[in-house]
């Protein structure tokens, strides 16, 4: 058989498919979102077509599609805030009253959820300890004689709960069998328990259970009340009240039930339970006046005063703003005045007038103070709820600032500058106020933090709010820079790093966005001596490292961030886990542009070295991965421009300080390959002899690095990599060592293979196509014979028949006799880009010993090839094959009588195992009929 | 078999001049037959002398008649016969004084401990000699005409207080004494019956701690005894205002719901009066337990103050 002539060129048109450059225009992808863009468009338009009354909601969805943000600010447009705020009556509201009772329900609910919870774990733990005193009062609660004997059983808290939701069931048992005195009675003592306060971390926990019962007691009078307007004494039905009913369509009987409790209510002696009892059936006011009862809570405020207790006091107006939210949704007056009347009284506790009482239960100022907390938080939330911009300012003067005593005379004498702000109430002040309002009043508000210093909430906390919300919503372009100064002022006189570093961490957010370079170097010029003079744990490094990672984000380059003043000063406090996690933030931040500062290249070196050299054995898989595609990473960015010299050194040191990673050999080996390239590129073609020796250097140091690469695959296809660019630099000797090199590798691959079998397989496979296509312009060893690696690979695939197998060695032996085919043409397809390299071609032109070899080996392949298919056991895959092989020497070869029935064969083997309609039988089929291949298919 | 009267009004309140309406009812399994059902109503003042101001002999002996306001009796069916079952009789009883008594109109209905103003409505079946007549009698109460004033006229007579040291009669704890203290003030000593009593209070200052503020509302009670009145003040209701040691400066409002039936408008009559107090009692914390304040009362007397108002109670 004979090659046919190719023409490789001619082949390529043929075959490829027909290429045209794409414009921007049709790239497939923005094509795509045009489309989609557009669609959404139409769906917009159609739905405002559909509905053109402006369906507001239709709209919206429209938007919500189309940018998520948008939406919001559609749906709360800041409009809102500057327009005065009608004030809702009570009778737009009560159509809905039912419902937003429920709704400020199921708000109240979460909200005692998160009490139970927040206080829960400290109940628990104290409690032990002070038994008695909860004992007592139960005993007080069976048998009021009790109270002055001495003996105490203990009981647990979980018994307390129990007792009480015990005495729940109590009541409304009493209740349904009509006895509603009793009921009330018991009621009574039930909000009695909240006088106690002697354990003060269960009072939370104490308040929520009473209060359910106090709500279960008022609803309870509720329905009685409207079924007694609805319904007469002889049960007879008179009218369902509407759901929108005023005092006017309940009957007199029902009118004087209702007088009757509070009349029941208001002769409770003491003070705490009547309020509780008060506030519980407000709600029934409905029935006898038209107009909200504003004036009880504003009485139930004032008469809270009298309770001198701080729990007791703050969680009765927590109670009173509770059933305010329900019945009084638009008026904050009562709120307000409350709040301000119980600041007087827990500035006595944060001065330490209580100290005694408090250390008598047992717990300390902050925690009883952190107690009052879940209090502030919730009337604030109601008070700013539905604010406007004239009551916020309203809200912020009385809380935020300075209180002149003069208000209160005679209240606290000798203080005469004035009363500073409770921090714990500017800090849910600052959380409630909508942070435009906040932006624009920046300065003012970090004053109003400076004043408030106290033990309630640490301040380093509410400027850590300040900076936050104003990181959201700027200040006004000439405020930004007072606003730190003030801030600043006070916190770099702070002593504790943690809390330092906490608020420089929010604040440098806020310069990266509203200040200069010159006040980001000062504030880190800052830090940095605050770092110096303090103690620096792990916590000071973990706000650290958000700071860092901050400068990383904000900078696109990494050069840039170690060239401002202080950040490597910065970077040299870190220690321990923090250091290592800091050094892989910055190995990330640089994956997009290349490294070229010198400066960054060293530092970012060592950071690669110090991790590199953390891992060890117990290291976990995972983070040995990401340290070793960082580095590998970082290798790659490396550039030295036109410094090749300087780069090999570059990559000797990296190979030197990461030896134990795979990976970074072969990054290094890479870019020495790319280093060897580059050098011919630059002497353009011809070497000098220093350039060549600079190549040599690189392929040398190759030579040296691959072995050390553990596993085999990596490692034969940089042999090979290495080995074209030994031949591209005209390293005949080189490529030729390289090759045998990957071969011996090859041949020396231990018996015991692991798991990966297949991938292992397919590496190998595609190394050996790779070389038999790189054999083409290898050209042949003058001494050995031009076939002297080819035959070393027969050799290979005869002795190590385990390495490759079957279909895929059918098809190597294709891609050989395709390979032998290039070689026999009078040109090969393609040439090394140099000059100075000789290929087969022009080596063995006209050389009959040449082809008289070329066909013996030519012969010896398709031997090989028909042998193998003969051994295939399975029919379809020897099918498979056997196509291959006919594809093969149609390509190959001219046709001739012999080719024509080695090929019949072939297909008829095909035809018999296949299905007719097989697309790689039809394409055979059709391929062979197109050569002029008439074989008789019967 | 039951007798049962039943007023027209649940709450069984009359005013004059209305008129008390109501049904006796009467179910019986058998027949009775009878000589008349009568209705008799009757108001009464019963009056008793307090043993601490006269003597526990003369208060024993010498009690004072009780003085009627009313008494009316309507026959309501002739002698006849009650069928088995339920019986209706209506009844209807106008309000007014009975001629020739003592007063002219008719004084509200009040519950003391010394003087008692009650109303009732008594039905008597008689049923021949040898038979027990059946009877039985109920309570109503009586209010005073609501007068229609404009608000203008009952405006609140606001008296000032205050509570110091020096204003104490009986002995104080020295270190209150010594300590001082200035409790301010005001309350609507005029007011309705029907209308809580209000007023507002501030501790101005107090260096002993305060334990507790209480109001309380006194009944004060005279009975004509010959020569003397015997004059009785007791407690009707307290009402807490301020627990523990509050705030100074603070000003807490004075609310206290009046108790019906134990109040009444203030009255002066030639045998008996009724007046009404209001108390504020302060007492201060000086560091004594719970038992010894309960064991001995002079000590607990000790660290109180007092100021007592005259309340001037009107219904309107």
């Amino acid at each position: 058989m004979k090659f046919r002539k190719r023409d490789y060129k001619r082949d390529e048109l043929e075959f490829s498919l027909s290429r045209h450059s794409a414009t921007a225009w049709e790239h497939p992808l923005r094509a795509a979102s045009s489309i989609s863009d557009k669609k959404n468009r139409d769906g917009g338009d159609r739905n405002i077509d559909i509905a053109p009354t402006s369906n507001a909601g239709a709209a919206e969805n429209f938007f919500a599609i189309d940018d998520p943000l948008r939406a919001v600010s559609v749906q709360s447009p800041p409009e809102d805030l500057l327009m005065p705020k009608t004030r809702a009556s009570w009778h737009s509201t009560k159509k809905t009253s039912e419902e937003f009772a429920d709704s400020v329900a199921s708000e109240w609910d979460l909200y005692k959820a998160s009490i139970m919870q927040r206080f829960a774990s400290t109940g628990t733990i104290t409690v032990s300890t002070k038994k008695s005193v909860m004992a007592a009062h139960l005993e007080e609660l069976e048998d009021p004689e009790k109270e002055a004997r001495e003996e105490t059983k203990i009981i647990s808290q979980q018994e307390y709960v129990t007792r009480l939701r015990e005495l729940n069931n109590e009541i409304a048992h009493a209740w349904l069998n009509n006895e509603r005195v009793s009921a009330l009675r018991l009621s009574i003592k039930v909000a009695r328990l909240l006088m106690d306060t002697s354990v003060p971390q269960f009072y939370p926990t104490l308040f929520v259970l009473v209060t359910d019962v106090m709500d279960t007691v008022g609803n309870l009078v509720w329905i009685r009340i409207k079924k007694k307007a609805e319904i007469d004494d002889a049960g007879n039905s008179i009218a369902i009240l509407p759901v929108d009913f005023t005092s006017d369509d309940v009957r007199q009987e029902a009118k004087d039930t209702c007088n009757n409790w509070f009349y029941k209510i208001g002769c409770i002696r003491e003070l705490l339970p009547r309020i509780y009892l008060e506030i519980a059936i407000l709600r029934c006011m409905h029935f006898l006046e038209k107009d909200p009862p504003l004036a009880s809570f504003q009485r139930l405020t004032m008469m809270m005063r009298g309770l001198s207790d701080p729990l007791a006091s703050a969680y009765a107006h927590l109670y009173l703003a509770r059933h305010g939210q329900a019945l009084l949704p638009s008026d904050t007056g009562y709120l307000i005045s409350g709040l301000s009347d119980f600041l007087v009284l827990f500035r006595r506790v944060l001065s330490g007038e209580f100290d005694k009482h408090i250390t008598l239960s047992g717990v300390d100022r902050r925690l009883y103070v952190s107690l009052v907390e879940p209090v502030i938080e919730w009337i604030m939330q109601c008070i700013l709820k539905n604010s406007n911009q004239e009551e916020m300012g309203y809200v912020w003067h009385a809380f935020g600032e300075r209180q002149p005593v003069t208000l209160r005379p005679g209240a606290l004498k000798g203080v005469e500058e004035g009363l500073d702000p409770v921090s714990v109430v500017v800090h849910y002040l600052l959380k409630q106020l909508p942070a435009a309002y906040v932006g624009n009043n920046a300065l003012d508000l970090s004053r109003m933090i400076k004043s408030s210093y106290d033990i309630s909430l640490p301040q380093h906390l509410n400027y850590r709010l300040l900076g936050a919300i104003i990181c959201e919503c700027n200040p006004p372009q000439e405020m930004r820079l007072a606003v730190l100064n003030d801030v600043w002022k006070v916190v770099m006189k702070y002593g504790d790093l943690v809390e330092y570093l906490a608020v420089a961490d929010v604040f440098l957010d806020y310069i990266l966005q509203n200040c200069s370079e010159v006040e980001m170097i000062t504030m880190l010029g800052d830090i940095l001596r605050h770092l110096h003079q303090g103690d620096v744990t792990d916590s000071v490094l973990a706000s650290l490292e958000a700071i860092v990672s901050k400068l990383l984000m904000h900078y696109k380059d990494l050069t840039e961030v170690l060239n401002v003043k202080h950040v490597v000063e910065l970077l040299d406090i870190f220690y321990g886990d923090t250091r290592l996690s800091v050094y892989k933030q910055i190995l990330t931040s640089i994956s997009r542009q290349k490294v070229q500062d010198p400066v960054t290249r060293h530092f970012l070196f060592e950071q690669a070295q110090v991790l590199h050299d953390s891992l060890d054995s117990l290291s976990s898989d995972d983070d040995c991965r990401q340290t070793t595609l960082l580095i590998a990473r970082f290798v790659q960015l490396v550039d030295f421009g036109h410094d090749l010299e300087q780069h090999l050194a570059f990559l000797v040191d990296c190979r030197a300080a990461f030896g134990n990673m795979d990976l970074i050999y072969e990054t290094v080996v890479h870019a020495s390959n790319r280093l060897a390239v580059t050098a011919l590129q630059m002497a353009k073609g011809s070497h000098s002899k220093r350039t060549r020796e600079f190549v040599k250097a690189c392929i040398t140091f190759n030579e040296i690095s691959i072995p050390s690469i553990t596993s085999v695959v990596p490692r034969i296809h940089l042999f090979l990599e290495t080995a074209q660019a030994a031949l591209m630099n005209a390293m005949l000797s080189h490529t030729e060592g390289l090759l045998k090199a990957a071969l011996t590798c090859l041949q020396d691959v231990p018996s015991s293979r692991d798991l990966k079998a297949k991938e292992f397989e397919e590496g190998i496979s595609s190394f050996l196509h790779e070389l038999s296509s790189f054999l083409v312009v290898v050209p042949g060893h003058p001494e050995l014979g031009a076939f002297y690696i080819l035959r070393g690979l027969f050799n290979l695939i005869e002795s190590q028949s385990r390495l490759i197998s079957g279909r895929r060695k059918v098809r190597l032996l294709c891609g050989i006799l395709c390979l032998l085919c290039a070689i026999g043409q009078e040109q090969l397809p393609f040439h090394v880009g140099n000059q100075q390299v000789d290929s087969d071609d022009t080596l063995y032109f006209g050389d009959t010993l040449f082809h008289k070899d070329l066909a013996d080996i030519t012969a010896m392949v398709v031997n090989m090839l028909v042998t193998l298919l003969d051994q295939a056991a399975d029919k379809v895959q020897g099918a498979y094959q056997a196509l291959d092989v006919c594809n093969a020497f149609l390509t190959t070869f001219n046709v001739d009588e012999e080719l024509n029935t080695l090929c019949s064969r072939l297909l008829q083997r095909a035809l018999t195992s296949l299905a007719k309609s097989d697309s790689y039988l039809q394409a055979t089929l059709q391929y062979s009929e197109a050569r002029g291949c008439n074989q008789l298919i019967s | 078999m039951a007798v049962e009267l039943k007023f027209s009004r649940v709450d069984r309140v009359y005013r004059p001049p209305d008129v008390v309406e109501g049904t006796v009812l009467i179910i019986t399994p058998t027949s009775i037959t009878h000589q008349g059902v009568r209705l008799i109503a009757t108001g009464t003042i019963m009056l008793q002398l307090s043993a601490r101001q006269v003597g526990v002999f003369e208060a024993l002996y010498s009690s004072v008649k009780p003085i009627q306001l009313m008494n009316k009796t309507i026959d309501i069916s002739p002698a006849g016969k009650i069928s088995p079952g339920k019986t209706e009789f209506p009844f209807h009883i106008a309000l007014e004084p009975s001629k020739g008594g003592l007063v002219d109109s008719l004084y509200e209905s009040y519950h003391g401990a010394y003087v008692n103003i009650q109303y009732s409505v008594g039905v008597e079946i008689s049923r021949g000699y040898l038979m027990r007549p059946i009877s039985s009698t109920a309570e109503f109460i009586v209010e005073g005409q609501r007068v229609r004033v404009p608000r203008a006229h009952v405006a609140p007579e606001a008296v000032n207080f205050y509570i110091t040291q020096d204003t104490q009669k009986h002995i104080l704890a020295p270190v209150l004494r010594s300590g001082g203290f200035r409790i301010t003030g005001r309350v609507a000593t005029r007011c309705a019956l029907s209308e809580p009593i209000t007023g507002e209070l501030t501790v101005d200052s107090s260096t002993v701690p305060i334990r507790s503020i209480d109001l309380q509302l006194l009944r004060v009670e005279s009975v004509n005894a010959g020569e003397k009145m015997a004059t009785e003040t007791s407690e009707i209701q307290s009402t807490q205002v301020a627990d523990g040691d509050i705030c100074r400066g603070l000003t807490m409002p004075i609310y206290m719901v009046l108790p019906r039936l134990f109040t009444c408008p203030t009255l002066s009559a030639g045998a008996f009066s009724l007046e009404f107090e209001l108390s504020i009692v302060v007492t201060f914390d000086v560091g004594l337990s719970k038992h010894a304040v309960h064991t001995e009362a002079n000590a607990s007397k000790q660290v109180m103050a007092y100021e007592t108002l005259p309340l001037r109670l009107v219904r309107t």
